[in-house]
Order: C-alpha cells, then structure tokens, then sequence
C-alpha cells in the first residue's frame, strides 16, 4: 500500500489562511485518496479537522462524504476490496501505520451512525457494552447514568434502564441511546454520519442541540446532506464533490461566500 | 405511444395474475393432497400399531403366542401355541405351560396369534375365557407306539403306558388301546394323533370333549375324551402400560414382549454426541466462513464443497465410516464411531443453518460493536452469535432429525444388531429406525404391528423435535 503523500494538485486551502485560526487541529488527511476495488472514492484529500469543533462534511450523494468519515475510525477496513493511500493523522500519528491498533483507533474515536442500530439488549447494557470490553472497572452504573445524561436522554429511560430493550424506543432516542454508547466509552473525537436522516425534525433539533452541548469536551465531525443543518450546527464546512474537496472553509464563508463555483452551485441549490 | 404502454401494461398486469393465481391452485392443491396422504398415513400406521395394547396384555397374562402350521392333505392349518411359560403369570396360575395350543378365546376358535390379539382387544371384560390343549401329548394318550397289524399290515397306534392321572385315563382309556379315530380323523402316528386332536378341537364352535375311537379287544368303542381344557384368565388392558413396557423393555423373539429401550437409548445417545460433535464444529466453521474468512476462490470453494457435501447420499459417509473410522483407525462399529460418522453427514447442513443464521445479522449491530473498539472476537462473541443463536439452534435441531431417522448409513457401521441390554458410548448399539427396519422384516406375526408403534414412537420424538425448533425461532424471531 503506498503511503508516500503525493501532492498531485497544489492542496486545497485551510481555513486559517482565511479567517478566524482553525486552534489546534486533532485529525489531518495528508493526501487521502481511496479505491473501492478499482473505482476511485476519495482523491487526494486534505483536510484538517479543529477540536472541539464541529466539521460538518456536504456535498451530493456519492460524492465520499460518508466513506471519507469512515476512513478516521478505520471502519473502511472491515469492507473488502478498499485500498487506501494517503496519511490520516491523530494527534500527529498516522492511524494507517502498521503498528497502529484499529480497535484503540475506534475507542478513542467514536462512531454514530446513520440509521439508529442500538444493540437488541437493554439500554443498560447498550451503553456499558463499550466499558466492559475496554476493561472499565468501577462503577458502571455511575458511567451509563452519565453516559446517558449527556446524550440527554437519561430522563427518558430511568425508569426502565433494564426492562426496555433499545429497540423499544423511538428513532430519536435511538439514535441519542447510540450517542450515549459512544460517550460512555469517553472518546475524544464523534464521528457522525447523517446521525438525523432517518428522524423526524423534533427529534432532529433535539439531536442538534446535544451536538452543540457536545462541542465543549468532544471534537465532532459529521456528515450531511442536509444543508441547513450544516448551517445551523457546524463551525466548519467542507464541501466534497465526486470524491474531492473543493471547498473546506468556516461554515459562514462557505455558505455566504464560498470561493469555488461548484460550492455556489451546490448551496444555491443549482445541482445536488 | 404512452397509450400504448399503458395497454401493455395491463395486459401484463392480467397476465401476471392468471398465471400467479394458476401456480397458486397447483400450490394450494399440491398442499391440500400431501397433508392428506400424510393425515392417511398416520391413520394407516395407527391402525397398524392398534393390537399393540392387547399384546402387552397378553404377554403379561402369560400368554406369549406364536402360530405353527400343521401339514395336513397338503395344506397347511395354522394353530397358535404358547413359546414361553412365565411362571407366576396368569396363564399358568390357570395351568398353562409351554407349547400348549390355544384352540378357543370364548366361543370362537383362534388359528393365529393375531386372532388372540384382536379377541383380546374386543374382550367386553378382563377375563379372557380360554381354550387350549395340552401341548404335551403324554399328559393326553400317554405314550402312544405305532405297531403293524400283525394279520393286515396296517399301521396302527397302541397306547403303550397310561398314567393315571393323565386326561384320557381319566375318559376311560386303557394302555393296550388302539386309537383308530378322532372324531372322523383317522390316526396313523403318536405326534399326529396330537395334530388330530388340535384340528379337530379346531372345527368345534365350542370348547368341548371330542370322540375318539377307539379298539379294544377286537372291539370297537367311543370315548369323549375332554381334551381341551377351559379357563377364564385375568387380563389387565392398559395403554398407558402396554405404551410404557414397549418403551421400556429389550428386544425379543416375540413380539409382544418386544420393546425400544436400547433402540430409543441409542438413538437419544447418537443424537446428542452428535449435536456435541456438530454443534462447536459447524458454529465454528460457520462463524470462520461469514466473521473471518476473506472472500477469495479458497473460501468459494470451501463453500461449494460444504454445499455439495450437503447432498452426498448417506451410504457413502457410512463406507467412511467404517472404513476409516471403524477398521483404520480401529474404533470398531460401536456408538462413538456411529455418532462421529453421522457428524460427518449432518455437519455440511450445519454449516449451511449457521451461516444463514449469522447472515442475518445486520452490518449495522457489527459495526456498532466496532464503532466502540470491540475487538473482532467481541464482536461475534458478545453479539453476532447470541443473535443468530437460535437460528443455529434451528437448524441443529432439523439436522439431528435428520440423524434421528437415518437408518442406511448406521446400517453399514453394524447397528444392526439384536441388543438386550442399554448401549454405551463403547458398545454395540442399535437405532430406532434401524429396529423397525429389522421388525419390519420379520416374519412372524406381531412384529409388523409393533413396527407400527415404533414408527409412532419415532415420529413423535422427530415431531418435538422440530416443534422445539419452531418453538425457538418463533420466539427469538427478530426483525431488524
């Protein structure tokens, strides 16, 4: 697998050489390009990604928004036939090193999903699965609790932590249930990849205003297709169209000023 | 045009439901004609296992029955006699013994063993009222001698030596008698003048003395000789019991005293060495195949290799079997070799259950488990397996069935065998199948009727079973 980085086409601006600085960037693509078998998904992406901010990721369908996400947990690893080059680095260290662990990549940086897939097990052991395979000991039952309180959702389930199972709930609490798993285990950076498709737009803001609240201990990333909730939620947007970035700049910029043609096009709604 | 397409269409559309709605009569009816020829086979085995009852009675009454055949004018007469006393039974508190013949039950006169069975069944009380002779002719004529008329030459019978006791010293018989008749059957031997007395108590509607005639002296006389002795003998009609002493008895030459206990205790043990066998192997070949294995043509060919091995007939693991597992590597034909061969032949479909079961767990709940730093292993252990659990269970359980009723591959391992004690996993053992294969060709009456019951017996145990199977899919069906 090549991991030489490639500069084939001058990189694409950072956001610092325009506005505000970007503060301390947790997640840097170095030239990430990747094949599903010999279609070509992501070419020549950089990108680097603040914390305790949130990125939000646009662009049409099939343009690698989600494989892109997909790439900083390593979960790409488990479809057969991706390849990959380029370097992704955390905290400095390119997670695609040899001796590098896939499975402490993916504790340290967690994972919501589009469609909410809690375990069919109770709430309880929804969250405390992630503690007790890393090992947590302790309480658990202090950890789920808070866990869940930050997902916002502990509320809602006290009551029956143990007797309903977490397919019992609604998509929204679903999909906080699933925040909730990937808290518990204290990540550093969310990964979300259209956490709202699949939800109604109560349970959409409800999800919106967790991920504000999250931004103070957590970095986010997370993919849409929706526009306005890029608008409403991100402090930084990057724009990917047929697996490039074209664009990737402060969320205000890119939506009321973007540099790029394309940009324009894709927020006013020309193509999409 | 877009008229056109439109009328296409529907015609499509009512040639799709003419067609769908034919192939669902012929479904519909193909259902409706199996499920009766299967309700009409049960009935039919049913009515086959029916006497199974009365021959339990019987043979606990003592009355343990086979039916002989008396060659007369080229015919054959058929006769039904007792092949084994049981001392304390009710039969011989009434003085029955061995090889007596049973010539009436009540007023009708029985030829075979089935008649007994069927009388004993009909019985509108629990006494049995019965009519035998005595299958020892001493205890009738005493010692009869064939001697040459010294003046004609025939062939004539002499009662040589008369105890007193015995039944026709009693009529009025004398040593020195010649037996010439009984009643229009002339007498030309001792052991026929016994078949003559047996064929004529035959032809009597009712048990009672028979003539015999007799010279004495140069004179002819007639005796009523009351051959046949009568008794009324207790019976006790249970199915429950008669079910549990089939259950729970041995093999044997007689058929009512023939039972499935080493044939179900071998099966039962067959069974579930071979789920202890199949269930780790097949899980785990099943989990390495869908959770580990990367799809290259090694594992698509392991794949069409498991799939093909699935279809292989079972005689064939049976000559495996024996041959490697019995003689190479000289485990002989006993319960483990059977229970490791019938693993080689249900493993395939093992595999096969167990990965459909595992394919029907969503990438989502997977990657859900990795999204918070489960190891692969976590993964499958913690989730994919519990859920696919009792799909795998499902299919294991289908597959023992199948094990459950095999009978050709066992055959060739040497289960076919006459057993009267219980298998163990280092014996000689026999299958329920493979006693009803062995019943079934028996010739002796009885032994087709109890084939019957085993046949039940085997279908119930196959029916819960596979109820237990639809039992754990029903309740762990999950919809994702």
């Amino acid at each position: 697998m090549e991991t030489t980085v490639i500069q084939a086409r001058p990189a694409v601006r950072l956001p610092q050489d325009n506005f505000a600085p970007l503060g301390e960037p947790i997640l840097q693509t170095r030239g990430l390009s990747l094949w599903y078998g010999k279609q070509q998904a992501l070419d020549n992406i950089t990108i680097d990604i603040p914390k305790n901010k949130i990125t939000a990721i646009i662009g049409p369908s099939g343009c690698g928004k989600s494989t892109l996400i997909r790439c900083f947990n390593r979960m790409n690893d488990l479809i057969p036939g991706v390849r990959l080059s380029g370097e992704i680095l955390y905290h400095g260290k390119n997670i695609y090193d040899p001796d590098v662990d896939p499975v402490a990549v993916r504790r340290r940086i967690g994972m919501v999903f589009q469609k909410p897939n809690p375990f069919p097990k109770s709430i309880y052991e929804n969250v405390a699965f992630g503690l007790r395979i890393n090992g947590f000991t302790g309480n658990l039952d202090e950890l789920v609790e808070r866990a869940l309180r930050r997902a916002a959702l502990w509320d809602e389930v006290k009551d029956y932590l143990h007797k309903k199972s977490g397919y019992d709930l609604s998509g929204g609490q679903q999909q906080r249930l699933c925040i909730a798993r990937t808290l518990a285990i204290e990540p550093e950076v969310i990964l979300m990849d259209e956490p709202c498709s699949a939800l109604d737009p109560i349970a959409t803001a409800k999800i919106e205003d967790l991920m504000l609240e999250l931004k103070k201990d957590y970095t986010v990333v997370i993919v849409t297709h929706n526009m306005q909730q890029a608008a409403r939620v991100s402090d930084f947007t990057a724009f990917l169209y047929l697996g490039r970035l074209i664009e990737y700049g402060p969320t205000k910029k890119i939506f009321e000023n973007p540099d790029k043609k394309e940009t324009e096009d894709y927020i006013t709604g020309k193509f999409g | 045009m877009s008229a056109q397409t439109l009328h296409i269409e529907r015609r499509q559309l009512v040639w799709r439901k003419t067609k769908s709605t034919f192939f669902g009569s012929i479904t519909f009816s193909t259902i409706l004609i199996s499920l009766a020829l299967l309700v009409a086979l049960i009935v039919y085995i049913l009515i086959n296992a029916r006497p199974l009852m009365a021959m339990r009675a019987a043979s606990r009454a003592g009355l343990v029955l086979s039916t002989m055949v008396i060659q007369w004018d080229a015919k054959n007469l058929p006769y039904v006699i007792i092949t084994d006393f049981i001392p304390e039974s009710a039969a011989a508190r009434a003085g029955i013994s061995e090889f007596d013949a049973i010539i009436h039950i009540g007023p009708e006169s029985v030829y075979r063993s089935a008649q007994v069975w069927e009388a004993i069944a009909r019985l509108p009380s629990d006494a049995l009222p019965i009519g035998w002779i005595s299958g020892d002719p001493s205890k009738i004529f005493g010692d009869l001698l064939p001697q040459m008329d010294p003046q004609t030459g025939a062939l004539r019978v002499v009662i040589d030596y008369l105890p007193e006791e015995s039944l026709g010293f009693q009529a009025g018989l004398r040593p020195g008698d010649i037996v010439t008749h009984i009643e229009d059957i002339p007498v030309t031997g001792a052991r026929q003048a016994w078949e003559a007395l047996i064929v004529a108590a035959q032809r009597r509607a009712q048990p009672g003395p028979l003539t015999v005639q007799i010279e004495r002296d140069g004179e002819l006389f007639t005796i009523a000789l009351p051959a046949e002795q009568t008794a009324q003998i207790p019976i006790q009609r249970s199915w429950w019991r008669a079910i549990w002493d089939f259950l729970t008895s041995y093999d044997s030459n007689s058929p009512e005293k023939a039972g499935l206990a080493s044939a179900i205790v071998g099966s039962l043990y067959l069974v579930g060495l071979t789920a202890l066998f199949a269930l780790p192997l097949g899980v785990g070949a099943a989990i390495y195949l869908e959770e580990y294995a990367r799809r290259n043509w090694l594992t698509e060919l392991i794949q069409l290799l498991i799939a093909n091995l699935a279809g292989v007939p079972s005689v064939i693991y049976g000559i495996i079997g024996l041959e490697i597992l019995a003689r190479a590597l000289k485990m002989d034909r006993v319960l483990i070799t059977g229970s490791l061969t019938m693993t080689l032949l249900i493993l395939p479909m093992v595999i096969i259950a167990a990965r459909e079961a595992l394919r029907t767990i969503p990438d989502s709940i997977r990657h859900a488990a990795y999204a918070v730093g489960a190891t692969r292993w976590q993964v499958v252990r913690s989730h994919v397996l519990p859920y696919a659990l009792p799909g795998i269970l499902t299919g294991l359980i289908i597959s023992l069935s199948r094990a459950m009723g095999e009978a050709a591959l066992l055959i060739l391992l040497g289960a076919f065998q006459y057993l009267t004690f219980l298998p163990t996993l280092g014996s000689y053992f026999t299958v329920v199948p493979i006693q009803i294969f062995t019943w079934i060709g028996e010739a002796k009456d009885g032994f087709a009727n109890i084939a019957a019951a085993a046949i039940i017996v085997l279908l119930t145990i196959l029916l819960a079973m596979n109820a237990l199977a639809i039992f754990l899919r029903m309740k762990f069906q999950r919809r994702w």
